[in-house]
C-alpha cells in the first residue's frame, strides 16, 4: 500500500515536469489586467485580436482586492498580464501569479507586463516608514490619471502584445499610434476644458493621495488629504486642522473616491465650505465612465458641475 | 541537548537577522532622513518580516501546568525570496518561551507545466483550510479544540514533498497530494513530558513512517460579493503504536483522518475596506487501528464566524465540539470563544476574547485572553 501511494506520487510528480504545454485553441489571445484602465488601453491596442478582461473593478480600491482563487483560472490561461506595478496590488498580485501556473505571466517572462515602465513617477524617494501610513516606497502608483501617461501604458502595453504575438507586431504598431494621435488631440481639449471650467490653478483637498498625477496634468494643487497618511483613518485633530484651511484658503472642491465613505468628507467639506466631489479614479467606476477616454469626460464634467454650482464658479 | 543547539543557531539567525534588518534601516535614514531607492545588492536579499505576538490571560486555569498571566507567545520571523525563475523559498522561524522551531521552510516549484505546483520541505499540512494559516494570523488567541486534538498544538507540520495540481476547467479545482514524514505531535525531547501531553492523530512508530495526505478543493463565486469554498481530505498515517510478535514490531498500525471544510466568504467590492463577513466549519473524523480490537473513531467540528462592521473593527465567535483522542474517555467536549478585535492599520492588531469550555470530566473553565499581533517588514499579500 505505501510503496503503491508513494510510486503514484512521485508519478505524478515525474510526470508533471516532463508534460507539454496545453494546446491553446483560442485565437484571440487573451490579457489579463490589474484594473480597468489598463484593460480599456489594452482594448484600443489589441483590437480585434486581444480578448481583454481586467481582474479589479474601476468600484474597487485597487490597493485591497481580493487574490480570489477563480482569478487564477482566468491568469492559467492568460497569454499576457498587465499590472499598474509600483507595489499598487502588492497586497494580492504578486502570490496570484505565482499560483497561476503559467510561467510566461511570471515577472521577466514575455508576457508580463509593468506598464509603470518609462512612468515620470511622482513621490518617489521620499521617506517610507510605517509610521508615514501606507506607503508606496517606489513611488505614488496612480500614474495613469495623467492622461498623458496613458500613452506610456499604450507603449508597454504594444510591446507585450508583440513579444507574445511577434507576427502582429505591424498591427498593434497602428493601433498605437492611432491611439496616441487620438489621446494627444484628446489630452489638449481636456486642459483647455479644465481651463475653462476654473479646475487650472484651483485648490483642492482629496481624500486618499491619488489625485497628484491629475493635479498635475490640469494644473491645480492639492493643498491637503483627508486622510494625513495613506490608509490611515484622520485623527479628529488634523479633521479639524484641514476644515480651518478650507476655509481659510477658500479651497472650492473636496474630491473623494467612490470606494470610501463619503460621510467624513461630505463632513469636512460642508463645514469647510467646499464642493464635494465623489471623483471616478478609473474607467468603470462610474457606469457612464466605459473606457479610458470617457473618464476623463466624465470627471471634468463632474467638476464642472461641481465648480459651475459654486458662486462665481466657471461655466 | 538537540533543542538546545537547535534553539542557540536560530537565536542567532534571529539577532543576525534582526541586526541586519536594522544597519539597513539606519543606512536607509542616514544625514537627509530621506529613505534611498534600494541599489544594487540589496535588491537581492530576501524580503524580512517579522511578527511578534503578544499575549495576557486570566480566568480558571484547571490544567495544572498552567499559562503565564503575560506572555510573549511567539515572534515569527519569515525570509522570503525567489531562488531563479523557476523557484521560490519560504522560511518562517518561530521563537516562543518553550524555544525555537522552524515553523516551515520550503522550496516551492511554481512554473511546472500542465498547471502543476509543487512544494519540497517543512510545510503546514493542507489539511481543511484551518491548519495552513501561522498561530500568529488566526483571529484566535488559541486553536479550536479540534485542531489542536486531532493535528497538534500548533498544527500538522510535517516534511516532504507535497504536489498541487490546478484542473484546465473554466472553474477553479484542486487537487493535492502530500507525502510526507509523520510528524511527532509535541517535539519534545524530554520523554515524561512528551508523555504528558494528549496524544494527536498521527504518530509516528518509526522514524520512516510516512503520512500521507489528498485533498480536492473547490471555489466559486456565488455573486461578486459573495464566493464558498469547499474541500475535502484525507490523510492516512501511523498512530504511534504497532503490533508485535516475539522478534518485536511486525507492522505499526495506522489512523485515518477524513476531514471537510466550507468556507464562506461576503464582501463587497464597492466598499471592500469597510464591511466583510467570513464563516467557516470544519469537521474531521479519525480512524484508528486497535490491537486486536475493532477500528477506533473519534470526530470533532468548529464553525466559526468573523465580522467586520467597521474599517478597524471585526466581532466573531467560534464553536468548538470534540472527543478527546486516546484513553477511554469518549465524552465529547464542547466550546466558545467571543472576541472584538480593533485593528490600528494594516500592520497591527488588539483582540479582547473569551472562552468558555466543558471539560470532558464534567468541569468548565472560562478563561480572557488579550491578543495583540504586530508585522515589520514588507508588505505581505493579503490573506484570503
Amino acid at each position: 500500500m505505501k510503496p503503491l501511494t508513494l510510486s503514484i506520487a512521485l508519478g505524478v510528480l515525474a510526470s508533471a515536469a516532463l508534460s507539454p504545454a496545453p494546446a491553446r485553441a483560442a485565437d484571440k489571445l487573451s490579457v489579463i489586467t490589474t484594473t480597468q484602465d489598463l484593460a480599456s488601453i489594452a482594448a484600443e491596442i489589441g483590437g480585434d485580436r486581444v480578448k481583454v478582461e481586467s481582474l479589479a473593478k474601476g468600484y474597487q480600491d485597487p490597493h485591497f482586492v481580493d487574490a480570489k482563487p477563480s482569478y487564477l483560472v482566468k491568469l492559467r490561461k492568460a497569454d499576457l498580464f498587465v499590472q499598474v506595478g509600483r507595489d499598487l496590488e502588492v497586497g494580492w498580485a504578486p502570490g496570484l501569479l505565482q499560483n497561476a501556473r503559467n510561467s510566461r505571466i511570471l515577472p521577466g517572462g514575455s508576457g508580463f507586463v509593468d506598464a509603470s515602465a518609462g512612468v515620470s513617477v511622482l513621490e518617489q524617494g521620499q521617506r517610507a516608514g510605517r509610521e508615514q501610513g501606507d506607503v508606496h516606497p517606489l513611488g505614488n502608483p496612480h500614474y495613469w490619471l495623467d492622461p498623458a501617461n496613458g500613452t506610456v501604458i499604450a507603449r508597454n502595453i504594444r510591446d507585450g502584445l508583440s513579444r507574445v504575438s511577434p507576427g502582429n507586431r505591424t498591427y498593434f504598431d497602428e493601433r498605437t499610434r492611432a491611439f496616441e494621435r487620438r489621446l494627444g488631440e484628446s489630452v489638449a481639449r481636456w486642459k483647455s476644458e479644465a481651463k475653462a471650467i476654473g479646475l487650472t490653478g484651483a485648490k483642492v483637498v482629496t481624500y486618499h493621495r491619488s489625485w497628484s498625477y491629475f493635479a498635475k496634468a490640469f494644473g491645480c494643487e492639492v493643498i491637503g488629504n483627508v486622510e494625513p497618511r495613506p490608509g490611515v483613518p484622520p485623527p479628529p485633530k488634523h479633521i479639524q486642522s484641514l476644515t480651518e484651511q478650507i476655509q481659510a484658503e477658500r479651497v472650492p472642491l473636496l474630491i473623494v473616491e467612490p470606494y470610501f465613505d463619503p460621510k467624513l468628507p461630505s463632513r469636512v467639506a460642508q463645514q469647510g465650505g467646499a464642493t464635494l466631489v465623489v471623483l471616478p479614479p478609473s474607467v468603470g467606476a462610474v457606469k457612464e465612465a466605459t473606457d479610458y477616454f470617457r473618464l476623463f469626460d466624465v470627471q471634468l464634467s463632474m467638476l464642472r458641475k461641481a465648480l459651475g454650482a459654486r458662486p462665481g464658479g466657471g461655466s | 541537548m538537540r533543542q538546545a543547539t537547535r534553539a542557540a543557531v536560530a537565536h542567532a539567525l534571529l539577532l543576525a537577522t534582526i541586526c541586519g534588518a536594522a544597519a539597513s534601516a539606519s543606512a536607509q535614514t542616514q544625514d537627509t532622513g530621506v529613505a534611498p531607492v534600494p541599489q544594487g545588492a540589496s535588491l537581492l536579499n530576501p524580503a524580512i518580516s517579522v511578527i511578534g505576538w503578544f499575549q495576557g490571560e486570566a480566568g480558571d486555569q484547571n490544567s495544572e501546568e498552567g499559562t503565564a498571566a503575560f506572555e510573549f507567545r511567539e515572534v515569527e520571523v519569515g525570509l522570503q525570496a525567489n531562488v531563479d525563475p523557476y523557484s521560490r523559498a519560504d522560511f518562517f522561524v518561530a521563537v516562543t518561551p518553550d524555544g525555537v522551531d522552524i515553523e516551515e521552510a520550503t522550496l516551492t516549484l511554481f512554473s511546472l507545466p500542465a498547471g502543476f505546483m509543487a512544494k519540497l520541505g517543512k510545510f503546514r499540512s493542507n489539511f481543511g483550510k484551518f491548519n495552513r494559516t501561522h498561530p500568529p494570523e488566526t483571529p484566535f488567541a488559541d486553536r479550536p479544540l479540534a485542531a489542536e486534538r486531532f493535528l497538534g498544538e500548533e498544527g500538522l507540520a510535517p516534511t516532504g514533498v507535497s504536489a498541487s495540481w490546478l484542473a484546465p476547467l473554466p472553474f477553479y479545482l484542486s487537487l493535492d497530494a502530500e507525502v510526507t514524514t509523520t510528524p511527532e505531535a509535541h517535539g519534545h525531547d524530554d520523554e515524561e513530558e512528551a508523555e504528558a501531553e494528549m496524544p494527536t492523530a498521527f504518530e509516528p512508530y518509526r522514524g520512516k513512517d510516512l503520512l500521507y495526505l489528498g485533498r480536492v478543493s473547490t471555489f466559486v463565486d456565488l455573486s461578486e460579493a459573495m464566493n464558498v469554498t469547499v474541500g475535502g481530505t484525507y490523510a492516512d498515517g501511523a498512530n504511534g503504536s504497532a503490533q508485535t510478535d516475539s522478534l518485536g514490531p511486525v507492522e505499526a498500525l495506522r489512523a485515518q483522518l477524513v476531514g471537510a471544510d466550507v468556507t464562506f466568504r461576503w464582501k463587497d467590492p464597492a466598499r471592500a475596506i469597510y464591511r466583510s463577513l467570513l464563516a467557516q466549519v470544519e469537521w474531521m473524523e479519525r480512524s484508528a487501528e486497535t490491537l486486536g480490537g475493532p477500528d477506533e473513531k473519534r470526530q470533532g467540528a468548529f464553525a466559526w464566524v468573523d465580522f467586520q462592521f467597521a474599517r478597524r473593527w471585526h466581532v466573531g465567535a467560534r464553536y468548538d465540539w470534540s472527543d478527546a483522542l486516546g484513553g477511554l474517555e469518549q465524552d465529547a467536549a464542547t466550546g466558545a470563544l467571543g472576541f472584538v478585535t480593533f485593528t490600528p492599520s494594516e500592520f497591527s492588531l488588539v483582540s479582547l476574547q473569551g472562552r468558555r469550555q466543558e471539560l470532558e470530566d464534567g468541569s468548565s473553565e472560562t478563561r480572557w485572553f488579550l491578543k495583540t499581533t504586530f508585522n515589520i517588514g514588507p508588505h505581505g499579500q493579503h490573506p484570503f
